[in-house]
This record gives structure tokens, C-alpha cells and sequence, in this order.
């Protein structure tokens, strides 16, 4: 798994061993009906890594993450979190296995108020969350400002703020599946996004980031790969796919 | 003149509420499920021939209307887990075949078990005889399915509008996969409202069975009057049902005072006009409570 399909020599982001991996992804295949999506992805992800999937338009970034959800299951291969199988399992229990997901286009409520959307997520834990709602307000001040709007009328980054604090509340969340954060949001508001990422992950959320806007993902990211019409084609640290013109360019599209 | 308008507005609010019982199910169910519920209408007739089952049987109109929503509740729990269950995502129309067809077999059963003929649930001696407002004299029956089934609607609406379990309803007629996604046992949340409201249509079922006849086309005819008030008030629209229902069964009442032959003419002229003005119904379907 740790080996390096096209970036040979030393790598000081190899992930670590086994027993430190977050979540590993061996061999999966997907399906939409009866067209194929993922043909034989592996990733993993270690413990306190942020790791970054990029690659164009339909390459099956997004598949990738549904398939890990249980959303659209994997049809063969292994998926495992913290080294126990998560394959076959329905959403819902991957989100109690400490899996949170924040979809593309965010997906907030909007018929629901912040505070709902909020309490719904919440609702899901075992344990009492009124105080952890309260830490989710003090992080997200636009969100306290804002408890009683419809989430739908709300711009696109207070919305992602709001689907961030979503995934955080309800069952405890150490590995965040992220889906295009950046997406349709202004190039300040894509740096407020990011240094949420990062502290996150200071706090010692792991996170699978899957961007379309390949330099934001590998300015955050240890590791990257790159999906090309469903397969890996490269893996490699974030800093030398970033350095990697030609790579960046064959793959991404990034002159 | 006015004694009968008084009486025929207290009579149409009754009805209204009684048939909002029936709309409200419906409308959650096709909200938060996506599946049109033919079979609603049945379930409701379930209720009334199982009110007079326990009716006759226990000689007690207030078991027959706690027993036998619970026990339509138990069917529409093996309707849901057994057959709609197996559908979810795919096209739509297998939903309204499979509920269509249960609505026939359950007509058939009924047929069978109890007979064409048309009966009535004995309603209960606490509630005979009739009260005056005025100049206005109402049944004590009619008056008590008045403010009960308001009581049952006003504590679900409140329900929908404050508690979590009306926010995850909310949330699950906007967008299922993420409340999945979000920790939440999706499945049972399905079984849990499509029970919930077959309890609702047994409940009116009772109500109405003690005050309208019961016969085995009942549920057909409740299921129109039903759809009716679902599409005036806004597919999956909560809110609407109630409005629609009140609105329907106030047409019902005035047109059984000025031409009872032409009442159906009114209901389906009012729902195409509400139509051709507002093609989503009254609170449209973009809003879900």
C-alpha cells in the first residue's frame, strides 16, 4: 500500500503502519447500475493525516467517498476504519463508526433553521450534546449570529460552515470525508474554509479531501491521490505532486 | 336559515378534522417516502371494521377506538417492513401498484369476513343525545370527534413544528440519503411514520365509522376525498393537509345545504382551480411541513 506507483525514491510521507491507519481502502470496485465507476482503488489513511484525492471532472472522487459511506457501496474489496471492516455496512453505521461526511454542495437543510440542522445532527449521539452544540457556536460565530435563519437562505460559505459543524456533532468524528469545500465560494471564504480544515486537524480529525481545486487540497494535504477516470494513477507526498509540473498538468490539468 | 349554516359549519370543521387525520398521513408518508399510498384508504376502512369487531365484540366504543388503531398500526407496520420496503429507489410507480393492489385485496378481505351490508359502529351512551348553541342543535358525538381529532392534529402539528422527532421528519422529506449519512436508522424512521400514520386512518376510521357507515367501499371513498385535500394543500405539505381538509370538509357541508347531489362537482372544481392558480397546491412543494 505504501508503495509509490509512479514517484520513486525516499518519501518522508509514507504513511505509517497499519495499526495507525484511519481508514484503508483495498481494492475496491463500484457501480452505478450497470456502468462502472471505481476500477480496483486502494488508499489508505493514516491516523492524523490529511490526505488529499484529486483528478478532473468524473474521475470518481466523489464515487470514492460515497463507496466509503456505504451511500453507494462498493461492490467488491475491502474498507476498513481503525482495522475493523466497514464494508457493507449502511450509513448511518458508518457515521457511528466515527465517519463524518460533508457532501458536495454541502447539502444543509435549507427548509430547516441553523439551530435545527444542528440539533438533528446532534440528535444522532448516544450522549447529552447541548454543551458540544454550544463549543460548535463559539467556532462558527456567523453560525451563532444566525441560529433562527432557514439554513437555505444562507450564502454558500455560511452554508459550509454549517455542514462542517453538522459533521461534528452527533457521534464522535475522527475521520472527515470532505467533497469539494472550495466549490462556488469566494476566494476569501475558500482561506476561511481551509484554516478550519487545518484546525481540525490540529485538533486531530483526519481528513480525506476530495477537491477539484487540486493547489488548495495540496497546499493542505501530507499525501495526494490522483484519480484518473476511476483508477489511482499516482500517489505521492502533497508537496511533490505540487512541485511535479508535468504531473500536475497530465493529470490535473494545471498549466 | 342561518340555524342550518351555523350547523353546517360545525358539522364541515367537524369533517374536516376527521378527514384532515386521513390527508395527514398521506401527505407525510409521500413527503418523507416518495411512495403515493393507495393503500391509505384501506387501512382506514381497517379501522373502522376493527372498531366494530372490538365494538361489538367488548361492547365498548372507547376500547374499540384504542384497540383498533393499535392494531392497524401492527398492519401497517407489515405492509411497510414487507412489501414498500423492498421498493425504495426505484420508479415510483411500483409504490402506487403495490398500494393499489393492496387496497383491493383488503376490500376483498372485507367483503369476506364481514359482508356488503352496511354497518355502524355502536357509538357510546356518554355521547347520545345533543347539545343547543343558541338555536343550533348539534349531536354530542359529532361535537366530541370535533375537538378530539383538533386535539390530535394541533399536538402533531406542534410536534412537527418544535420536537427532534418532527425536525428529522422535516429533514427526511428534504433530503434522506444525508439524514442516513448524518447517523439516523432511515429504515425505521420509515416503518415509524408509515405506522404513525395508519394509526391516524384508524383513528379517523372509528371516529367516522360511529358516525358515517361503515361498508366495504369506504376506503376507496375516503382515499379520493383524501388525495384531493393532499393535492389542494401541497404534496408532503403537513400545514396544507390541515388547511385543505378544514377547506374540503366546510365545500362538503354547504354543498350537502344547497345541492347534496352536487357535491364531488364542488371538490374537484375547487381542486382545479387551486390548480390552475397555484400548480403546487396551497403551501407548494417545496415546503415541507
Amino acid at each position: 500500500m505504501s508503495e509509490l506507483t509512479d514517484v520513486g525514491g525516499e518519501n518522508d510521507a509514507r504513511p505509517r503502519s497499519s495499526s495507525s491507519r484511519r481508514l484503508t481502502v483495498d481494492s475496491i470496485e463500484t457501480y452505478y447500475g450497470d456502468s462502472h465507476v471505481l476500477f480496483d482503488v486502494s488508499l489508505s489513511v493514516g491516523d492524523g493525516e490529511i490526505v488529499a484525492l484529486v483528478g478532473r471532472n468524473g474521475a470518481g472522487k466523489t464515487t470514492t467517498l460515497r463507496s466509503i459511506m456505504g451511500l453507494t457501496p462498493a461492490k467488491s474489496g475491502r474498507i476498513e476504519k481503525d482495522g475493523e471492516s466497514i464494508h457493507g455496512l449502511d450509513p448511518h453505521q458508518v457515521r457511528k463508526r466515527g465517519i463524518s461526511w460533508i457532501p458536495e454542495e454541502r447539502r444543509v437543510f435549507g427548509g430547516l433553521t441553523v439551530d435545527e440542522n444542528l440539533r438533528l445532527a446532534a440528535h444522532t449521539a448516544d450522549t447529552d450534546q447541548r454543551e458540544r452544540i454550544e463549543e460548535v457556536y463559539d467556532r462558527f460565530s456567523r453560525l451563532d449570529e444566525r441560529r433562527t435563519q432557514k439554513a437555505g437562505t444562507m450564502s454558500g460559505g455560511e452554508q459550509q460552515m454549517l455542514a462542517i459543524a453538522r459533521a461534528l456533532l452527533g457521534p464522535e468524528t475522527d475521520l472527515l470525508l470532505l467533497d469539494e469545500p472550495s466549490e462556488g465560494l469566494a476566494p476569501q471564504i475558500v482561506k476561511d474554509v481551509e484554516s478550519i480544515i487545518r484546525e481540525l486537524n490540529e485538533e486531530g480529525v483526519t481528513v480525506l479531501l476530495v477537491e477539484q481545486n487540486a493547489e488548495m487540497a495540496l497546499g493542505l494535504a501530507d499525501r495526494a491521490y490522483v484519480l484518473e477516470t476511476g483508477e489511482i494513477v499516482h500517489e505521492s507526498s502533497a508537496d511533490e505532486l505540487l512541485a511535479d509540473r508535468s504531473a500536475m498538468e497530465q493529470y490535473l490539468g494545471v498549466q | 336559515m342561518i340555524e342550518s349554516l351555523l350547523r353546517a359549519t360545525l358539522l364541515g370543521l367537524q369533517l374536516g378534522m376527521t378527514l384532515a387525520l386521513v390527508a395527514a398521513g398521506l401527505t407525510l408518508i409521500f413527503g418523507m417516502m416518495d411512495v403515493i399510498n393507495f393503500a391509505h384508504g384501506a387501512l382506514y376502512m381497517f379501522g373502522a371494521y376493527f372498531g366494530l369487531l372490538v365494538g361489538e365484540s367488548l361492547g365498548s366504543f372507547w376500547l374499540a377506538l384504542l384497540l383498533a388503531p393499535l392494531i392497524v398500526g401492527l398492519i401497517g407496520a407489515a405492509i411497510e417492513i414487507l412489501s414498500l420496503r423492498p421498493l425504495y429507489g426505484r420508479n415510483p410507480l411500483y409504490h402506487i401498484l403495490l398500494t393499489f393492489g393492496i387496497a383491493i385485496m383488503v376490500q376483498g378481505i372485507v367483503v369476506q369476513i364481514w359482508g356488503s351490508q352496511s354497518r355502524r359502529i355502536p357509538a357510546p351512551d356518554l355521547l347520545t343525545g345533543s347539545v343547543s348553541f343558541g338555536p343550533v342543535t348539534y349531536p354530542v358525538y359529532w361535537l366530541f370527534v370535533l375537538v378530539l381529532s383538533t386535539v390530535l392534529i394541533g399536538t402533531i402539528w406542534i410536534a412537527i413544528e418544535r420536537s427532534d422527532l418532527g425536525i428529522l421528519m422535516r429533514a427526511s422529506a428534504h433530503d434522506t440519503e444525508m439524514v442516513d449519512a448524518l447517523g439516523v436508522d432511515v429504515k425505521k424512521v420509515f416503518t415509524g411514520v408509515f405506522v404513525f400514520g395508519s394509526v391516524l386512518a384508524a383513528v379517523a376510521g372509528v371516529l367516522l365509522g360511529a358516525s358515517r357507515s361503515v361498508h366495504p367501499g369506504m376506503g376507496f371513498g375516503v382515499i379520493i376525498e383524501a388525495f384531493v385535500i393532499v393535492v389542494i394543500g401541497g404534496l408532503g405539505s403537513f400545514k396544507g393537509a390541515i388547511y385543505a381538509a378544514l377547506l374540503i370538509g366546510l365545500v362538503i357541508a354547504y354543498g350537502a345545504l344547497i345541492a347534496p347531489a352536487l357535491t364531488d362537482l364542488f371538490i374537484f372544481t375547487l381542486m382545479a382551480a387551486v390548480l390552475i392558480v397555484k400548480p403546487s397546491g396551497l403551501f407548494g412543494a417545496t415546503e415541507a411541513a
